[in-house]
């Protein structure tokens, strides 16, 4: 007897038939989210002004000294951040996870919380704090030492290279401690029984273990440092010079130039690209790395009489990203001159009322950026949800082409995706520029590959079987969607859309060049604000910004976890 | 009386097959157990019988009713079947009471129902102190009765379990074993059982099904399967056995080089290649000759308490594994004498 005939009887695999149109869609949809400015880009790189194809734009960049010079700067300003986010960072890394300091737990977690800071944010702290003239400490330096001299000048290129170095460590310190945390204790035994002195073990066995993560992290904090807008357009135009990002940016304004602005694009892609294949390969190479190793865990050195000491220097330090930048925001949200003197004559509410009543662009950026920011996580989600789903169920080649795919705008600098959306959408036959949707898809784009990480881990601990056991007790395939994997990932889909809502909310590079006068979000008015000098009101928005996010993050995380969260998942 | 069959079924994925053309009748309440090396195709049997996947060609029969042919199967939830998954595939947000009850929940039964079912399966699998923890909170063999509780506790018309005890130590598996066997007697599911391990079948078992590269070698109960192996394959995957080959002289003798050796049964094609196969503790070894025995020297012992492990080789240097008593005195010169006893030789295919 054949059912074929039988009523109930479905095709099995009726949904399974689905994935295909999906995944298609899908992959239609990151390609064409990549491929469109990105192509648009190359197009102009290599036309002239008439549109015929031509070579000049690249030899322009190399003849003319005010396009070659932000090339070298870039690079010399790239290098010095990789070395010194690295060297900062190392000892940082090493006290944290590796020795009994006092108060490593905390380190750790401010360490990581200056992430949080935009790094535009942390570039006008500088400003105030160490500016020539009105800066904080240069007036405490001349009121102390009776000096005429500024002690420090931010607006210079050692300012620029310090201050992307204390937003960019954070990088190289996360990277590390996670490698040193999964270095086995046994391995450092092993030197220890054979005789090793400790300092021989650290230099030895456990620098070398960790060195593939070094230098990834530091390839990371290259990247940022080539691809960052906000710090250098702060610092350096300022300071008379200009970076790539920094150049471009100027190459939009009047009169236009964007087949060199394109031309100059193409190596920060190009540079982006080998770099990230690089760090893949270093940290592709397991063994070497002995990340997810069994073995006892890390042993912590003891410091003895240096705990102390070695606590007020590594607080010292965060004190640069973190303490001080802080401070000088809120002291410059309250004070009529943001380096006076702290005294109640100096104090004002002024900068709020100007903020929230009389500044009308606030209003409108804060509802922009909260728009945005909401209907972003929120496709973002959904789109790295699908996509991670596709990639974990199917093994085929056709699942690594959608992965590739929806990693591929890591590799995009911010800066060069404003530019080819810009150059995209600002002609037919879809006209975006000037609308909220052109700054809905750079943040798409830019923000999902991180969601997109965030879901895959999910769903690599989220084995078949979980699901298949439902089915096979009599659940289908959505009431096992709904019943076990939702609940499952749910932890993850909330960390994925916070990912996005905290990018979305902190991203200038591209916003900047891609939002019009009613189309502002938060970071391009504090940007705007800033070449007007105005610090309190920056400070002010600055501040609420950072509120908002917590705000969003934490009801995100209340309202989904108030049914009770997922239990962790056996070994 | 049949319950589930196996018509033809066969599995490929582009152009490897994977399993080929198989035949399997189970019958009702009986325990059947797919026994095989890796990528043998049992758990892809398994997974077709679930309805987890599509066959190639080839029906799946349960009780009259085609549930799987190719282009039209049924869906797994609307089986009737239960699974034992190698994970276990214990949901870690749900405590064990709602693991068991899930089942039970879906078939929208009334809550008191659940709650005394549940009640009564986790006692029978001794687990009724946990049913408020999570799965996270227990040892792996507890975890294991969680699996087969939720799978048993709706009465399914067929239980499926995949590898169900390999995560568990050895101490725990052999204690599992015979759970499983003594929770199938109080059941009495027709149950399909997949392992790997030789004595998980020979414990649980109404029939035991060798399978190797996509076929079935041979099924049949384990004392029979164990006694009669078909081929060399089947008799040193279920129990051991020494391999010798060599030319056949007639239906009951084989030329092994060093001997002629001559089965009990007839076998063999006369004038072509043969094979015999004969369990280590079914070769007789002594220190001094006997009528009919072949000298043969000790190349390596080892004492292993209940048994001696001997490894012999022929005078043509044919190699010979024997289980020997552990009081068998081996002169120091490592001569001793090997028989091969006719009833215990047995025609295999090579």
């Amino acid at each position: 007897m054949s059912t074929t005939g039988q009523g109930g009887v479905q095709r099995a695999g009726a949904g399974m038939d689905l994935s295909g149109p999906v995944l298609a869609a899908s992959a239609l949809f990151l390609a064409g989210l990549i491929c469109l400015p990105i192509g648009w880009i190359a197009a102009f790189a290599f036309t002239d002004r008439a549109g015929a194809p031509t070579l000049g734009n690249f030899r322009l960049l190399l003849d003319d000294p005010t396009l070659f010079e932000p090339l070298m700067t870039t690079l010399g300003l790239s290098c010095s951040v990789a070395v010194f986010a690295a060297l900062s960072a190392t000892p940082l890394a090493w006290l944290v996870a590796r020795t009994d300091m006092p108060g490593r737990r905390v380190a750790r977690v401010l360490m990581t919380a200056s992430f949080v800071t935009p790094p535009f944010l942390g570039a006008i702290a500088w400003e105030i704090l160490a500016a020539p003239n009105s800066g904080v400490l240069n007036r405490l330096w001349r009121d102390l030492s009776g000096a005429e001299d500024a002690l420090f000048d931010i607006y210079s290129f050692p300012g620029l290279v310090f201050v992307i170095s204390c937003y960019t460590a954070p990088y190289v310190f996360v990277v590390l401690t996670n490698a040193l945390d999964r270095i086995p204790a046994d391995l450092e035994d092993a030197a220890g029984i054979l005789g090793a002195p400790r300092w021989r073990i650290v230099v030895g066995i456990t620098l070398p273990l960790a060195l593939p993560a070094l230098l990834a992290g530091t390839a990371v904090a290259f990247l940022q440092a080539m691809t960052l807008f906000g710090s250098p357009a702060i610092l350096a135009i300022p300071a008379g010079f200009h970076t790539v990002t920094t150049k471009i940016y100027s190459l939009f304004q009047f009169p236009p130039k964007p087949q060199i602005a394109a031309a100059a694009a193409l190596p920060l892609l190009l540079v982006t690209i080998a770099l990230l294949w690089l760090q893949s390969r270093i940290l592709g190479r397991r063994g070497y790395a002995v990340v997810g190793g069994k073995g006892a865990a890390p042993r912590l050195v003891r410091l003895g009489a240096w705990r102390w000491p070695v606590f007020v220097l590594v607080f010292a330090v965060l004190a640069l990203p973190l303490f001080l930048p802080y401070m000088a925001l809120l002291k410059a949200a309250i004070s009529r001159l943001p380096a006076g003197p702290f005294d109640p004559a100096n104090m004002t509410l002024a900068h709020f009322s100007f903020v929230f009543l009389e500044f009308s662009q606030t209003r409108h950026a804060f509802a922009n950026t909260f728009v945005l920011a909401l209907a972003t996580a929120t496709a973002g989600t959904l789109l790295a949800l699908v996509v991670a789903y596709l990639v974990a169920r199917r093994t085929d080649l056709s699942g690594r082409a959608l992965e590739f795919l929806a990693m591929a705008p890591i590799a995009i600098p911010g800066v060069v995706l404003g530019v080819g959306l810009f150059l995209a959408y600002t002609r037919g036959p879809v006209v975006l520029y000037g609308t909220l949707w052109i700054l809905f898809l750079a943040f798409l784009t830019i923000e999902l590959p991180a969601a997109f990480q965030q879901l895959r881990a999910s769903f690599r601990g989220l084995h078949p079987e979980l699901e298949e056991a439902s089915r096979i007790l009599g659940a289908g395939r959505l009431e096992t969607l709904w019943r076990i994997t939702a609940p499952l990932l749910k932890s993850g889909v909330i960390a994925g859309w916070c990912l996005i809502f905290i990018g979305t909310v902190r991203e200038l590079s591209a916003a900047v060049m891609l939002s019009s006068s009613t189309t502002k979000v938060l970071s391009v008015v504090i940007f705007d604000l800033n070449e007007g000098g105005n610090l309190g009101a920056i400070a002010v928005i600055g501040v609420a910004m950072l509120l908002l996010t917590f705000a969003v993050v934490g009801f995100a995380n209340w309202i989904t976890g108030a049914g009770g969260g997922p239990r962790p998942q056996p070994a | 009386m049949t319950h589930l069959r196996l018509e033809g079924l066969s599995k490929s994925f582009g152009s490897t097959t994977v399993l080929d053309a198989i035949d399997l009748s189970v019958g009702q309440g009986q325990l059947v157990c797919l026994l095989g090396p890796s990528g043998c195709g049992k758990t892809t049997t398994l997974r077709l019988i679930a309805g987890f996947m599509e066959p190639s060609a080839g029906r799946i029969v349960v009780g009259g009713r085609t549930l799987s042919e190719p282009g039209n199967a049924l869906p797994p939830e609307r089986r009737g079947m239960s699974m034992i998954f190698q994970s276990y595939a214990l949901w870690p947000h749900m405590t064990i009471f709602d693991n068991v009850a899930y089942g039970l929940a879906l078939r929208k039964m009334p809550r008191a129902d659940i709650a005394t079912r549940v009640g009564r399966i986790l006692e029978a699998v001794k687990l009724s102190h946990l049913a408020e923890r999570y799965p996270a909170e227990l040892s792996g063999g507890q975890q294991q009765r969680v699996a087969l509780a939720r799978a048993l506790v709706v009465e399914p018309e067929i239980l499926l379990l995949d590898e169900p005890l390999s995560n568990l130590d050895a101490a725990l598996r052999e204690e599992m074993r015979f759970e499983v066997r003594r929770l199938h007697d109080a059941f009495r599911y027709t149950t399909v059982y997949v392992t790997h391990d030789q004595a998980e079948a020979m414990t649980t078992a109404d029939l035991i099904v060798v399978m190797n590269q996509g076929r079935i070698e041979q099924a049949g109960g384990p004392e029979e399967i164990y006694a009669r192996p078909r081929s060399a394959f089947v008799a040193t995957f279920l129990g051991g056995a020494n391999i010798l080959s060599g030319m056949a002289r007639d239906a009951q003798h084989l030329d092994i080089g060093a001997a002629t050796l001559r089965c009990a049964e007839a076998g063999f094609a006369p004038g072509a290649r043969g094979a015999i196969s004969i369990r280590f503790h079914e070769v007789a070894v002594a220190a001094s000759s006997a009528d009919g025995a072949l000298p043969a020297r000790v190349q390596r012992q080892t004492f292993l308490g209940s048994t001696r492990d001997l490894v012999l080789a022929l005078a043509d240097g044919t190699q010979l594994r024997a289980t020997a008593p552990p009081d068998l005195a081996i002169p120091g010169d490592g001569n001793v004498f090997v028989t091969l006893p006719p009833t215990r030789c047995r025609p295999v295919v090579a």
